[in-house]
């Protein structure tokens, strides 16, 4: 195996251990409401890692990009159209969730 | 002849484990989008149970599986200059340190059931409405459960690869089964990458 070769996959996977690192660091930190997001988001950043570096998006035809990203894609619609349900589902009240169902009493049943 | 050149054949089964990867992501997407919505509705109550999780397993369980992605990754490179016994070796440890993410899964799981967080039996988790914290708990149980019986596969099937590279199968000019099977064990680990950051970092500050 080419030297670069190796190399380009012991630097990726060392970016995935930083990552997991800052990961499981910021399940104890309070970073104004961000640690909310970041696992997900570096999980994702590690999902692209995985995919260009060890499952070689980076090499080959544009072929398999296609055939990756309309996973992806797939994953989209299905996630993406079914929070518009409901984050929809009960009333415009502006606020998400099903537990905004209305009361018995509220004027939007038609009950006075 | 069915392939114009070995580079097609290569390509043509690529694409094929591309297609199947796609299926999964809507497997495992659907899954996540169940997770989602509960938890947006009980964030409190997801993130009392979530905070029950035993931590170190899950980071020490993601470097073994991240590590286990190298050396397959390493193992097919191997075989592409022609350094079988290496190959071979490579793919043994990739074997192993699955094997080694199941045992302290196992572990984990005796751990929460210890810990009274496994769903009726005997489930309670302080300060959380008990039904939500038991729908966090469902899903970790089904969604990692999935996971390692997909990752017993990919055991199974890089142990197979392991016997017929010994057997001389293959070589510089065809590895193309070790190539696919490095596509379905790198998707196993972005699945672990995502039910990690959805279950452990969640809930602890």
């Amino acid at each position: 195996m080419k030297r670069e070769a190796w190399l380009i996959y012991v630097v990726g996977w060392l970016a995935l251990l930083v990552l997991l690192g800052i990961s499981a660091g910021s399940a104890y930190l309070h970073l104004g409401g961000i640690e909310e997001y970041l696992p997900v988001s570096l999980a994702l950043i590690q999902a692209v890692i995985i995919a260009v570096v060890f499952m070689k998006l980076r090499t080959g035809s544009s072929m398999k990009w296609l055939f990756a990203a309309a996973g992806f894609y797939w994953l989209l619609i299905l996630i993406g159209l079914s929070s518009t349900d409901y984050v929809t589902r009960f009333g415009y009240s502006g606020r998400a969730g099903f537990d905004r169902m209305p009361a018995a009493s509220d004027p939007a049943l038609g009950q006075h | 002849m069915q392939y114009a050149t070995l580079e097609q054949q290569s390509e043509t089964a690529q694409l094929g484990m591309w297609l199947f990867i796609a299926t999964e992501i809507l497997f495992f997407g659907g899954m996540m989008l169940g997770y989602l919505v509960f938890r947006t509705h009980f964030t409190a109550d997801f993130d009392r149970a979530a905070s029950r999780s035993v931590i170190w397993i899950g980071t020490l369980n993601t470097v073994v599986l991240q590590t286990s992605t190298l050396t397959m990754v390493l193992a097919i490179g191997a075989a592409r200059r022609d350094l079988i016994p290496l190959t071979t070796r490579l793919l043994y440890i990739t074997a192993a340190l699955g094997f080694v993410f199941l045992c302290l899964k196992g572990y984990e799981y005796y751990l929460d059931y210890a810990d009274h967080t496994v769903p009726t039996l005997g489930f309670h988790v302080e300060g959380a409405s008990q039904g939500p914290a038991q729908l966090f708990w469902l899903f970790y149980f089904y969604a990692t459960g999935l996971h390692a019986v997909h990752l017993t596969i990919g055991i199974a099937v890089v142990l197979v690869m392991a016997y017929r590279t010994r057997r001389g199968d293959f070589g510089p000019r065809y590895y193309n089964p070790l190539e696919v099977t490095g596509l379905y064990w790198s998707f196993v680990d972005i699945v672990w990458a995502f039910l990690f950051a959805l279950i452990y970092p969640i809930g602890r500050s």
